[in-house]
């Protein structure tokens, strides 16, 4: 009987000290952290970072200092260049990876010398993406009609560049058969301008906009929505945007287009696109090689963050866009996926570059 | 029109001056000053520094700290820009251009006064502009298209034409120069890289600011080491503050005019901040009667840009806040921050915030007044440092702008840049070839080709049906005929006649060859891209050789054409007397360089500084060491505040050293 106090009392102590020598293993008191950003002050990637920083301080064991450094330059190939040759892997230089740094990399660019796949992610946030055209151009919001419409009179887009963000709407447009007048070099922002002065006929914007700018523009009759990029369910399934529940998807149109499902290396790049943009818009990943245990560390962390009461707020549900944040197995799968592309989609991918776009 | 949001006026400003809101209000103000003093570095690095903090404020006080930090800068660089020619960032430049030489003259105080009452009077404009601009914004901004934003282009290249210098020829050679090296980097149109080598750093271009603090702050510096003891020459500190707030009183209006020229491009897309002061400047040597002086001292060539840098604040906002769309870096920030407190920018912000648009344009005029107030208190002992030997002054300035342009991109080549930019900028300097031509040049660049791009692909011959469009055009060829016309062209360059500068033509020449060269490499190196990635740059290789050609073919003839055949060295400016030989300053200039990339940044600008005092200021040991101390101490401070990094050197490489050494 006493044996078995003693037994207990040891198991307890035991249980107490390896608690303990977990919590040691893994403390980052006093310790700073660097966040790099591989864009601007003021872009996206360096608002949800700095939206995330100030929670993750206090849900990291030891209440670590997270500084945010912005690296930008070249896309975002300087930035993640740098992370990947200086970070050791142990948890105290993380870093942000946007839809540029998949790009870059998918599309083989000679500046990059970052190991993607090798990335450790421990969030993704996902973001909605919406495509609308104006109605005085004679867009109705019937998609049938609208495409139709699109196919025949070409519409004018300004945007950022085929080879950059906006890849997965303008590879959209071209599986619907609608061929654009492109202008390139052009921020978001600005290119938004450009469509409410109507020297662009067709636009489009992720999800954090919707609410502020673009739903009071469909209200008031200026636009209508053309499709969404779609969500993916728990089954893995891409369904509507709960954001746009009425909008089609671009699968969607693509079968009332076409009379078939998408289907082959069309629905391949597609699937890769739509990791990008939609499952992967915003990660946070670890180094290369990083120990489990700072890895389960940040995993447990980040989970608490994302269900922290400010990310509710509705500023900050304006800015994640209200979707569901991706943290364990979600965004390690979603990380996967979005990196690796089968050698014919990479294919596909630069045919449609170089016919539709000239690039090479 | 409907003024009705006016209501929310007084409620604001009661707001504002009771709680903790003015607190907050001076605190962002005061670290504003600090960030403004020191060159290139400004209200972007205040406001990454606060908005970590920012989490869980109340909207009203955060905002007022974000205002005040955001709006100080533009006063207070003046301070390096007039004191000691160093821009106190790329839009400041043309506030050198005539505050230098009045610091060199002995009216550092009277330029300082002026410069700050233009600057209060510029920022209250402003804020007085953003007050109407809840009306007028959105129609004004929608009539602003790529066609309209073009022709703004043209008519504000038009516009600086008068600041080409003394030499047509040489002057459009250097603004096609700065077109140039603003097209290194990444085409607007194909994301094609251009002249870029295959490196990151080039991929983006050239920074504005390495470009401006190696273009003008190093000849500056070089030039007043070699020619004289004390920036102030001989001449008395001077009083002048009461001058310098005549100055501002009689040339009023010209205060008012530069402030709407200010917030209006502020406001408009497409233009960029870098452009607003040189405007400001043109318009000023433009409407004064007697032009002589500009370049060598004239106080309106420092209240024209001042007034309108600090107009552009309000201006700048009207983008940010009522479309979301950031006009700068800084309000890129700023940005950031609202969306921290809980604030949506964009239409939102017109219907449903008009108390906090209020609470913005109170803050924003009481930080005005604040910053100038500060500004004025601090003029006076900050003033001496023009009476100081400048060889005891020199080699802080030297590392601070190292430490500064290193600051832009955190990449060796920006102090690589800032070198070779230095180099160039001080032959042109003495061989008369217009600095102020080559910045505005490098400053429209970018937007001039992307206007240009987008004119064609939007709207092509359509462009001559927007009448808006034909009436800026208008405007801008009126300018080009006033431009023509001027007889008088202000170089900030000094003089030198044709005889006396004969010497050393041959020098003179070689020059322009290595200008040629660059320009055919540029024009080689495009020539294998698509066709809309090198057509502006060919385009403007081409116009570079004509001008280059014609400067060549009169220095070959030994035209007498004024300002052709040029060495500021062989002035028969008094000054000039005894001024030392260049090359020994060039290399003292090139060893902090040299120094860093053997030691890393915090080691090697701390053992160069102590070098500098010991052997070349012939100070004693003790003295080079408390200074040197004092300097690396700073830097310690400096990096843990801004998150700055230091550059690393060879010794980094091979050892691993603890902070701030490694």
């Amino acid at each position: 009987m006493k044996h078995s106090y003693i037994t207990a009392a040891a198991v307890g102590i035991a249980a107490l000290m390896s608690t303990v020598a977990y919590a040691q293993e893994v403390d980052f008191s006093g310790k700073t952290i660097e966040l790099i950003v591989p864009y601007g002050e003021g872009g996206g990637s360096s608002v949800h970072a700095r939206l995330l920083a100030p929670l993750l301080e206090e849900e990291l064991p030891g209440h670590p200092t997270i500084i945010i450094r912005n690296i930008e330059g070249g896309g975002s190939v300087r930035g993640i260049n740098e992370f990947a040759a200086r970070a050791k892997p142990d948890g105290l230089t993380i870093a942000a990876l946007a839809t540029g740094t998949y790009y870059s990399y998918i599309l083989g660019e000679e500046t990059v010398q970052y190991p993607l796949a090798d990335f450790i992610p421990f969030l993704t946030s996902p973001y909605g993406v919406v495509s609308y055209g104006l109605t005085s151009f004679g867009l109705t919001g019937d998609p049938e009609h609208d495409v139709k419409y699109l196919q025949e009179n070409k519409a004018v887009y300004v945007g950022d560049g085929p080879a950059d963000a906006d890849m997965p709407v303008l590879y959209c447009f071209d599986l619907l058969g609608i061929k654009l007048n492109g202008v390139f070099g052009v921020s978001r922002g600005e290119s938004r301008q450009a469509f409410m002065r109507g020297e662009s006929q067709v636009n489009y914007d992720n999800m954090a906009s919707w609410e502020n700018e673009l739903k009071p523009m469909v209200d008031d009759g200026t636009m209508v929505t053309l499709f969404t990029m779609g969500f993916q369910n728990e089954n893995g399934e891409v369904v509507r945007d709960p954001v746009l529940p009425d909008t089609a998807t671009c699968p969607e149109l693509y079968e009332i287009v076409h009379g078939e499902p998408m289907s082959g290396v069309e629905k391949e790049v597609y699937e890769n696109m739509f990791a990008i943009r939609m499952v992967t818009a915003k990660t946070l990943v670890l180094p290369a090689g990083t120990p489990d245990d700072i890895v389960q560390t940040y995993q447990a962390a980040i989970e608490r963050v994302v269900a922290r009461p400010e990310l509710q707020s509705p500023a900050a549900q304006l800015e994640l866009g209200g979707y569901p944040q991706g943290t364990g197995q979600v965004a390690i799968d979603g990380h996967r996926t979005a990196s690796v592309m089968s050698p014919e989609a990479k294919a596909e991918l630069d045919r449609w570059l170089k016919d539709v776009w000239n690039i090479d | 029109m409907d003024l009705s949001a006016l209501q929310y006026a007084l409620p604001a400003l009661l707001t504002l001056v009771t709680g903790p809101h003015l607190l907050y209000l001076i605190f962002g103000v005061a670290l504003g000053m600090v960030f403004g003093v020191l060159p290139a570095i400004g209200g972007l690095a205040g406001i990454a520094l606060v908005l970590p903090f920012l989490f869980g404020m109340d909207p009203g006080p955060a905002l007022a700290m974000m205002i005040g930090l955001a709006a100080v800068p533009a006063t207070s660089d003046t301070f390096s820009s007039v004191l000691i020619g160093v821009p106190g960032g790329a839009g400041s430049a043309a506030t050198v251009i005539d505050g230098f030489p009045m610091s060199k003259r002995g009216q550092a105080a009277r330029a300082l006064t002026a410069a700050f009452f233009s600057s209060l009077i510029g920022g209250l404009f402003g804020a007085f502009v953003l007050s109407f601009a809840f009306v007028v914004a959105t129609p004004i901004l929608m009539a602003i298209g790529f066609s309209e934003q073009l022709m703004l282009i043209i008519l504000a290249l038009t516009l600086v034409g008068m600041l080409t210098g003394r030499n047509l020829a040489k002057g459009l050679a250097s603004c096609c120069l700065g077109l140039l090296i603003g097209t290194i980097g990444a085409a607007t149109a194909t994301g094609e890289q251009r002249f870029a080598f295959g490196t990151i750093y080039l991929m983006d271009g050239i920074p504005l600011v390495v470009v401006a603090l190696g273009a003008f702050a190093l000849p500056e510096i070089m030039d007043v080491l070699r020619k004289r003891q004390f920036i102030a020459g001989d001449a008395p500190l001077g009083h002048g503050w009461l001058q310098g707030f005549r100055d501002v009183i009689d040339n009023i209006w010209l205060v008012l005019r530069c402030s709407g020229v200010g917030a209006v491009m502020g406001m408009l897309p497409g233009m960029g901040g870098g452009v607003v002061g040189w405007v400001a400047y043109a318009h000023a040597v433009q409407t004064a009667k007697d032009k002589s002086q500009f370049g060598k001292g004239d106080v309106r060539g420092v209240i024209g840009p001042e007034s309108a840098n600090n107009a552009k604040d309000g201006g700048d906002l009207i983008p940010t806040l009522f479309l979301g769309v950031p006009s700068n870096g800084t309000m890129a920030l700023f940005l950031v921050g609202l969306t921290v407190i809980g604030l949506q920018p964009g239409r939102a912000m017109v219907t449903q915030h008009q108390d906090i648009v209020y609470l913005i344009i109170w803050s924003l005029a009481i930080a005005n007044i604040l910053g100038t107030a500060i500004s004025i208190l601090l003029a006076r002992p900050i003033a001496k440092v023009t009476a100081i030997p400048f060889v005891l002054v020199a080699p802080f300035i030297l590392v601070a702008i190292f430490f500064s342009a290193y600051q832009s991109k955190s990449d060796w080549g920006d102090i690589i840049s800032l070198l070779v930019v230095g180099v160039v900028g001080l032959f042109m300097k003495r061989f008369g070839w217009s600095r102020a031509g080559l910045l505005i040049g490098l400053v429209m660049s970018r937007n001039l080709e992307a206007a240009l791009y987008r004119t064609a692909q939007v709207y092509g011959l359509e462009l001559f049906l927007r009448p808006l469009a034909l009436v800026i055009l208008g405007i801008a060829a009126l300018m080009l005929f006033v431009t023509i016309r001027a007889k008088t062209r202000v170089s900030s360059e000094g003089d030198a006649s044709p005889e006396l500068s004969m010497p050393t033509v041959n020098m003179q020449f070689g020059f322009l060859l290595v200008l040629i060269a660059f320009v055919v490499a540029i024009a080689l190196d495009v020539s294998d891209n698509t066709f809309l990635a090198k057509v502006f740059p060919l385009s403007v290789a081409g116009l570079a050789l004509i001008f280059l050609t014609i400067a060549g073919i009169g220095m070959v003839r030994r035209s007498r054409a004024p300002g052709l055949i040029f060495d500021a060295d062989l002035s028969d400016d008094p000054e000039t007397d005894g001024s030392k030989p260049l090359l020994p300053f060039m290399a003292l200039m090139a060893a902090l360089p040299l120094s860093i990339a053997l030691l890393g940044f915090w080691l090697g600008s701390v053992v160069y500084l102590f070098v500098f005092l010991w052997l070349v200021a012939r100070k004693s040991i003790l003295y080079s060491a408390i200074n040197t101390a004092l300097l690396g101490l700073f830097f310690y401070v400096m990096v843990d505040l801004i998150n700055a990094r230091f550059a690393p050197g060879l010794l980094q490489q091979l050892v691993d050293l603890p902070y701030p050494l490694g």
